[in-house]
Formats: structure tokens, C-alpha cells, sequence
């Protein structure tokens, strides 16, 4: 049989006049929704600093170009797997019906976690590093003491699990509007969002590095006294140890994993894939075109960066971050926004720059704890949770999931602020790739393990490449990206957590709890006559 | 009494693959009756035209299609037929033919979806004739009356179209496909108070409603089960400050009727969407939604024991 392009007579088919529906998220609120959910304009900030510390030498934008092709693959196996099973709730729906129920529970339920996990530590960070960096630095470009005084306060402990479960609670208030609502917020406030990131880069191309060292210099003089800032903090950081670093492939290489890490939260739409409209034409699409605005994004905000901040600069402080953050002189974080509102120089900009940093923070814990709902939700739905959890408002909101998940990052958040227990055991990398190397087995064995769900798929899931189906060698490379950055996490605490025994059993105990609840959840639906094993299993189609 | 396994689908709109499976739940889910609440005929034809030279072009599914053997024509029309839409050999003159003569069209809808009704039930007389399990199928607001008829010349499918049968252990059920008015004018759509009087003329003659399932297409207005999006009078979608706006569009008469008689049971389709369950006092009410085009037979599982549902799960099968 031959498919062809193009034809030339109409009509192509008839139809007659029945009922239909729609969905909710278009391609532009599933777009916006992934953008939320890896928050570049959060990531964006810090990217400089966290490559010049850990891997020196590295070529920024070699790292941006292949980290950005192999996160294109991991888009690719989760919108084709998201087209060709619309519902929420991500890898438990793909391995539940790929691999194993047992499995695609397991997997979600792993995911999940660090999810948990990852709430309640934004919800912190967007107390204690979003405000606190928007105020003290608006404070000290624009001489005002009480934005210093007031960012200082907000880092402490006490203030930031206050504001940080008010920020919970707004969450918990926003998951139980309607969804159209819900969207709406989203998508209105990615677009202030990304007008703050905007204007932090556009700042960059304004100046020159003249313009920059004169004003960095005359700021570090009167702040804390340093004359010569500029190439004060590079002497301070080789007197510590730091050597300027010779341009290295070996770390590059080594870097590819922040080249993905940049991207977490590219592929969140499938969390919530039941209520994306017309799938086979908006998950994909918008989940690769969240890669190429990323990835646009990214490659501005760094040229203009490095263009007026230098290098040297970035790369010292970067150091003395990492080993000796006590040495660095700069009185706040040294993020990207924080020489943009230098070189701005006034209170509209660094306001403009403030609030998008804060956005990026809060709007990331909304779109987190989103697909959260839903996964639970899913998990209930099919009897594996309590069936109460799926209750919703009126307005078909899931109350009770959105509790439960409040709750817990709440617990959680206030667990990281008091104890040391996440320093000792919290891998977040880890916790999560584990799902996502999982789900690339989901992606390669479909068209064989699922045969009748393959052919019945959307055209662009059966998309094939020399023969073999497009989704197994995203599936492949997928596979190939995790175990990468998997390598590269335990490799490099620094990047993803603490990697000792405790960490290890921590990350294993969640994914065994998957396991046993599963198979409690299945021994005890049995006695009442609902056999989990049968939820999608294929009824024999001949 | 006993318990009672129900396996409850719907809105199949013509998909021969789902349908295949539908034959299969008794076994597969280990049901006492298995049933399909409505909307089995399908809603799009597939023209496959004649290009002259022997071979045969089609559209289907985004993708356009040349035909150059007979098995490559069987092998879409199969295709086709399992998406739920009708594969229809024809020439360039035809279809301008149809495309201008709105009865013509009708005529050929109405002559494809009783050939298909017709084999389905072919196919179903054949593999269920010592099934244990007792199965029903009824029409809904989108089929039309021609495929009553078929329905009742089956020796192993029960239509329970404006019955009160006893499914087993005790149970009745009392059934109907028709739905309030849709924007559509769909073949079943009536009022209200029609509905209202249907509903009213069978449930007024069972003996135990504490033991009875609703079996409506249509499910009750303003709950879990019957949200879609708000259409204008051009059938476009209606959107708000807040984008696309959801309403409530399932029966008041349905409603009526559950809240004044409080049946164990309801079961439902029609919004393919709005998969859920909700309670309406002790009634309770399901929709299973559907996923026909994909080939999936979406279903819930029902277990009820001692005049009590025991328990319900959605299947994907």
C-alpha cells in the first residue's frame, strides 16, 4: 500500500451530524504548561554559575546544542507515547499498559516522589531564593535598606516556612478552581514570566563589558568596600585554589548532563495528557516546541551574558560558590538577574526583573502540583488508592488529591527547613530518572508488546525511520540519555543529591514501596471481586 | 441472593474491533451479562474512489492512500472499519453525486450502518451461542430506528429498548437510548417530558427498585458524567473570559426519575469524555466513556451483592 502526500480531489471523507466533545489545553497552554514546568526562566539565572563551578573548561553552548538533541528524544518518547494513550498520568499509563501494571504504579509512584519532594523544596526556595534574591538585591542596586532588610528576613528559616505554606495553601486554592481557570493562570502568568526573562537578556545587549566592569566596580566599592571588584573576585578565587580553566571536551562531555537537567519538566503535559486537546497534534508538537524556545532562550540569554559578564568572571565566582561561597564578596546571589538590575540600574526594570524570577518559582509549584493531582487521581480512579481520593467539587475539581498532595510537600518542605534528613538521603535527579529510564522500555517494546494499541495509534506515532518505528529509537536514545544522567548523578553529588548508602536506600525504598502497595492494593481489590491486573489488559481483538 | 458481575460499555459508533471485543467480556471478565449502552453506529465514511487505471485512492486518518491490489484495498477497509468508520468503494462521479444530494448521503449512511449492525450481529449469533453469559445491546441517541429491527433478529443479543428484564440473581434492569434534544438533532433525540414518560412507563412496573439498574444512555443532568463543552447555535465551541466553557448537558428527566425512585444502579454514556462516577442519594451512576476510534472497548466492571453494589472499576480493554 502506498501513502502518498498529496491528492488532489475533495472530499476526502463524509460525515454525519452526531454528538462530540473537546478538551481543555490547547497547543499554546501545553506549551506554556512544559515552559512552566523547567522554568526557564529560573534556570536560565543559575546555568552560568552551576557549569562555571562544576565543570570548568566546558563549552556552554556545545553542552546547550547536544544536551538539547538528546532532551529532543526524551520529548519525542513521551509525546508519541502520550499520543498514543491521551489519559493522565504519565508512565503509569504507558508501563502500566506496556510493561507491567505493577510496573507503569511503580514507576509513576516513583516519579511522583520527587515531585513531592520537589514541591515542598520550592516551596521554600520561593521564599528563601526567589524573594529574598528579588529584594536584596533590589535593595542594594537602588541603596534601599529595607528591601535589604526585608530580603534578609525572608531567607530565614522561620519566615520562609510561614510564606512557604502560604505559597502552599494559595496552590491548594488555585488546584481546586476549575480547570479553565486553572489553565488561564498558567498561561497568563507564563507570558509576564517570560516579558521579566526577556528584558533581563535584552539588558545584556544594551551594554558593553566596558560598561559592565565600570558599573559592577563602582557597585562593589560602595557596597562592601572592594576596589577593582572586577578583578579582585578572580584573584581572591585563584588565591583559593581556582586555576583558569583551558577549554575542555573531557568536561563538556562530563556537562551534557546539566544540557538535559535544564529541560526537567519539558514533558509534564503528559501528566495531565487527558485534558490536552487533540493530541496527536498538540503533545508532541508542543513539547518540542518548549525545547525550541528553551533552547532559543537559552543560547540569547548566555551569548549576551558572557558578552558583558565575561567568563572569567562567571567562572571564578562559580568556584568560590561551590568551595568557598563564605569568600565571595558579591552581598547576594550572583545570578544573571543580579547583573542585569546592575547594569538596568533602575527600581521598574529590577521590579520587572524581581517578579519574573519570583514567577518562575511559584507558577513551577503550581504546574507541579497539577500533575501530581492527576497522578493520583489516576492511581484512584483504578481502585490502587483509596477511591475517596478521587473525590471532586462540583466544578470537577479533585479536592481530596489536591489536599493530599499539599500536605505532603508541605510535610516535606517543612522536614527539608528543619531537619537535615534531605541532605543526607534526597537524590531528586535520581528519584526521577529512574521513571523516565523505566518509560523507554514502555517506548520501544509498544509496537511489538501492544501491537493492536500501535496500529491504532495517530499517524505520527507510526512514524518509522528506515523501517524501524520513530518512537523505539526515541525509546533507545531515551534510554541512552538516562542512563547518562543517571551516571553523571551518581558521579556528581553536587549536581544531583548526596549518592551514599543512605541516599541509595532512600531511593530504592521508594521504588520497592511502589511495588508493595501495588501488589497490597491487588491482594485486597481481589476479595472484592476487582482483579488490577485486567485494568488494561487488551481483550482479545479477533 | 447471589452476586452479579455486570460489564457495562458504550458508544461503540461503529467499531467492528471493539465490538469483537465486546463478545469477548463474559469470558475475559468473568461476567454474569454484559451489556452496551447505545450509540452503535458509526459517524464518517471513508470514500475509497476508483482512480480508472485499477487502482484506488483513499484518506484516512491524515495520511492519503493508493491502492494498487485487492489486498491492500481489504487490508484498509479493515482498517477502517475498526477505527468505527465506513469504508466505501466508489468513483469521482458518485461522490459528486452525494456530495450534492443531501438524501442520497443520508440513504447511503443509513445502508452502511445496517450492513454493519447486520454482521455484527452475524458474528455475535455465531461465537455467542453457548456463552454463559447473557449479553444486551440497545441503541442510543445517535442510531438509527432502522437498526432496531437487526437488534431483534438476534437468537444471542438482547435489545432492552423500553424493557424490564431480569438480568439474574433477582436483578432488573430497564433501559433506553433516547437523550434530551442535542445541538445535532440526533435520530433519538426527544424532549423531556417524552423522556420523562418513557422512564416513567417502565419504572413504574418494576417490582423491587432496591434491585434495579437504570440503563440510560443519556446520563443525569448536572453531574460528574455529563460535562461538555458549551456549543453556540452554529455548533461551534463557545468560548468565556476563561476559555472553553463546560455545562452540564445531561437529561433533568433522567435526573428526575433517579432521584424519585432511587434505583441501585445507573448506567450511562453518550458524553464520551466524562468517564466518572457519581452518587445521586444511594443511586449509584457510572460512565465509562469511550475510546472507539482507538480500538479500545472502554468498560465498567459492576459486582453486586445483597441487593448492595460491592464493587465497580473501569477496564480499558
Amino acid at each position: 500500500m502506498e501513502e502518498v502526500r498529496k491528492m488532489e480531489e475533495e472530499p476526502k471523507f463524509f460525515v454525519r451530524r452526531t454528538s462530540g466533545l473537546v478538551r481543555e489545553f490547547g497547543l499554546f497552554d501545553t506549551f506554556a504548561f512544559n515552559v512552566l514546568g523547567y522554568a526557564v526562566g529560573l534556570v536560565v539565572m543559575v546555568t552560568p554559575l552551576f557549569v562555571g563551578g562544576l565543570f570548568p573548561g566546558a563549552n556552554i553552548y556545545l553542552m546547550l546544542i547536544i544536551g538539547s538533541i538528546l532532551t529532543a528524544f526524551n520529548g519525542i518518547t513521551y509525546g508519541l507515547l502520550s499520543t498514543a494513550m491521551p489519559r493522565s498520568g504519565g508512565e503509569y499509563i504507558y508501563n502500566g499498559r506496556v510493561l507491567h501494571p505493577a510496573i507503569g504504579f511503580m514507576s509513576n509512584w516513583g516519579f511522583s516522589w520527587s515531585q513531592f519532594l520537589g514541591i515542598g523544596i520550592y516551596a521554600a526556595w520561593t521564599t528563601n531564593y526567589a524573594l529574598s534574591t528579588a529584594l536584596t538585591t533590589l535593595g542594594y542596586i537602588t541603596n534601599n535598606p529595607t528591601a535589604i532588610r526585608w530580603g534578609e528576613l525572608v531567607a530565614t528559616k522561620v519566615v520562609t516556612w510561614g510564606l512557604g505554606t502560604i505559597f502552599l495553601l494559595s496552590v491548594a486554592l488555585l488546584l481546586l478552581v476549575p480547570t479553565r481557570w486553572l489553565r488561564k493562570f498558567l498561561s497568563s502568568g507564563f507570558i509576564i514570566a517570560t516579558i521579566g526573562s526577556a528584558a533581563t537578556a535584552v539588558v545584556f545587549f544594551m551594554h558593553s563589558k566596558e560598561d559592565f566592569v565600570a558599573i559592577f566596580n563602582d557597585f562593589m566599592l560602595k557596597a562592601k568596600g572592594l576596589p577593582d571588584a572586577y578583578n579582585s573576585i578572580i584573584k581572591i578565587a585563584i588565591d583559593l585554589g581556582y586555576t583558569v580553566p583551558k577549554p575542555s571536551i573531557v568536561m563538556t562531555i562530563l556537562s551534557l548532563s546539566i544540557g538535559y537537567w535544564m529541560y526537567i519538566g519539558l514533558t509534564y503535559s503528559v501528566y495531565i495528557g487527558a485534558e490536552v486537546k487533540e493530541p496527536s497534534k498538540v503533545q508532541t508538537p508542543a513539547i518540542l516546541l518548549s525545547l525550541l524556545f528553551g533552547f532559543i532562550f537559552y543560547a540569547l540569554s548566555f551569548v549576551g551574558y558572557y558578552r558583558v559578564v565575561g567568563g572569567e568572571l562567571n567562572d571564578a565566582l562559580g568556584f568560590l560558590n561551590l568551595n568557598h561561597p563564605e569568600a565571595n564578596p558579591i552581598p547576594v546571589p550572583p545570578v544573571m538577574g543580579f547583573f542585569s538590575g546592575l547594569l538596568a540600574g533602575n527600581v521598574p526594570m529590577n521590579v520587572i526583573i524581581g517578579v519574573s524570577f519570583f514567577l518562575w518559582h511559584y507558577l513551577l509549584l503550581v504546574v507541579m502540583s497539577t500533575f501530581c493531582v492527576r497522578n493520583i487521581f489516576a492511581w484512584s480512579f483504578d481502585r490502587i488508592m483509596p477511591a475517596k481520593l478521587t473525590a471532586v467539587t462540583r466544578y470537577g475539581s479533585p479536592w481530596a488529591a489536591a489536599i493530599t498532595v499539599v500536605v505532603l510537600a508541605w510535610t516535606l518542605m517543612t522536614l527539608w527547613l528543619f531537619t537535615p534528613y534531605f541532605t543526607y538521603v534526597v537524590n531528586y535527579i535520581v528519584i526521577f530518572s529512574i521513571a523516565f529510564w523505566i518509560t523507554s522500555w514502555a517506548a520501544i517494546l509498544l509496537p511489538y508488546r501492544r501491537k493492536e494499541l500501535f496500529e491504532a495509534a495517530p499517524e505520527i506515532v507510526r512514524k518509522k525511520v528506515f523501517g524501524v518505528p520513530l518512537i523505539v529509537i526515541a525509546g533507545i536514545l531515551n534510554m541512552f540519555l538516562f542512563t547518562l544522567v543517571l551516571i553523571s548523578s551518581f558521579m556528581l553529588p553536587a549536581f544531583s543529591g548526596p549518592v551514599g548508602l543512605g541516599a541509595t536506600l532512600f531511593v530504592v525504598g521508594i521504588y520497592l514501596s511502589g511495588i508493595i502497595i501495588y501488589y497490597i492494593a491487588y491482594a485486597y481489590r481481589k476479595t472484592k471481586g476487582i482483579d488490577l491486573n485486567m485494568l488494561y489488559k487488551e481483550l482479545p481483538p479477533e | 441472593m447471589r452476586k452479579l458481575r455486570i460489564f457495562f460499555g458504550t458508544d461503540l459508533h461503529g467499531s467492528t474491533r471493539c465490538f469483537i471485543k465486546f463478545l469477548h467480556t463474559g469470558k475475559f471478565y468473568k461476567v454474569d451479562c454484559s451489556i452496551i449502552g447505545g450509540d452503535i453506529t458509526g459517524k464518517v465514511i471513508i470514500p475509497i474512489i476508483e482512480c480508472g487505471d485499477g487502482r484506488y485512492k483513499a484518506h484516512f486518518l491524515g495520511v492519503d492512500y493508493i491502492l494498487s491490489s485487492i489486498s491492500q484495498l481489504e487490508e484498509l477497509e479493515k482498517k477502517i472499519e475498526n477505527t468505527g468508520y465506513y469504508p466505501y468503494r466508489t468513483n469521482e462521479d458518485e461522490v459528486k453525486e452525494l456530495q450534492s444530494d443531501p438524501s442520497k448521503m443520508d440513504a447511503l449512511f443509513e445502508r452502511l450502518m445496517i450492513d454493519r449492525v447486520k454482521k455484527w450481529i452475524r458474528i455475535a449469533d455465531e461465537r455467542l451461542r453457548n456463552s454463559e453469559t447473557k449479553y444486551y445491546i440497545q441503541p442510543g441517541n445517535d442510531d438509527s430506528f432502522a437498526t432496531d429491527p437487526i437488534l431483534e433478529t438476534s437468537e444471542c443479543i438482547t435489545n432492552p429498548e423500553g424493557k424490564i428484564i431480569d438480568i439474574g440473581q433477582g436483578y432488573e434492569m430497564i433501559s433506553s437510548g433516547f437523550a434530551n434534544i442535542t445541538p445535532w438533532k440526533c435520530p433519538r433525540d426527544i424532549p423531556e417530558e417524552e423522556l420523562e414518560d418513557k422512564i416513567e412507563s417502565m419504572a413504574s412496573q418494576v417490582r423491587n427498585m432496591q434491585l434495579c439498574v437504570f440503563n440510560f444512555h443519556c446520563p443525569p443532568f448536572n453531574t460528574k458524567l455529563d460535562q461538555a463543552p458549551k456549543l453556540n447555535e452554529n455548533l461551534q465551541l463557545q468560548l468565556g473570559l476563561s476559555g472553553q466553557e463546560m455545562v452540564s448537558v445531561g437529561s433533568v428527566a433522567v435526573r428526575k426519575k433517579i432521584e424519585e425512585y432511587q434505583p441501585l444502579l445507573g448506567l450511562h454514556g453518550h458524553i464520551h469524555e466524562s468517564k466518572g462516577v457519581d452518587k445521586i442519594g444511594r443511586t449509584l451512576c457510572v460512565n465509562p466513556g469511550s475510546e472507539y476510534s482507538e480500538g479500545i472497548l472502554k468498560g465498567c466492571i459492576i459486582q453486586l451483592k445483597e441487593g448492595k453494589v460491592e464493587s465497580y472499576y473501569f477496564v480499558s480493554g
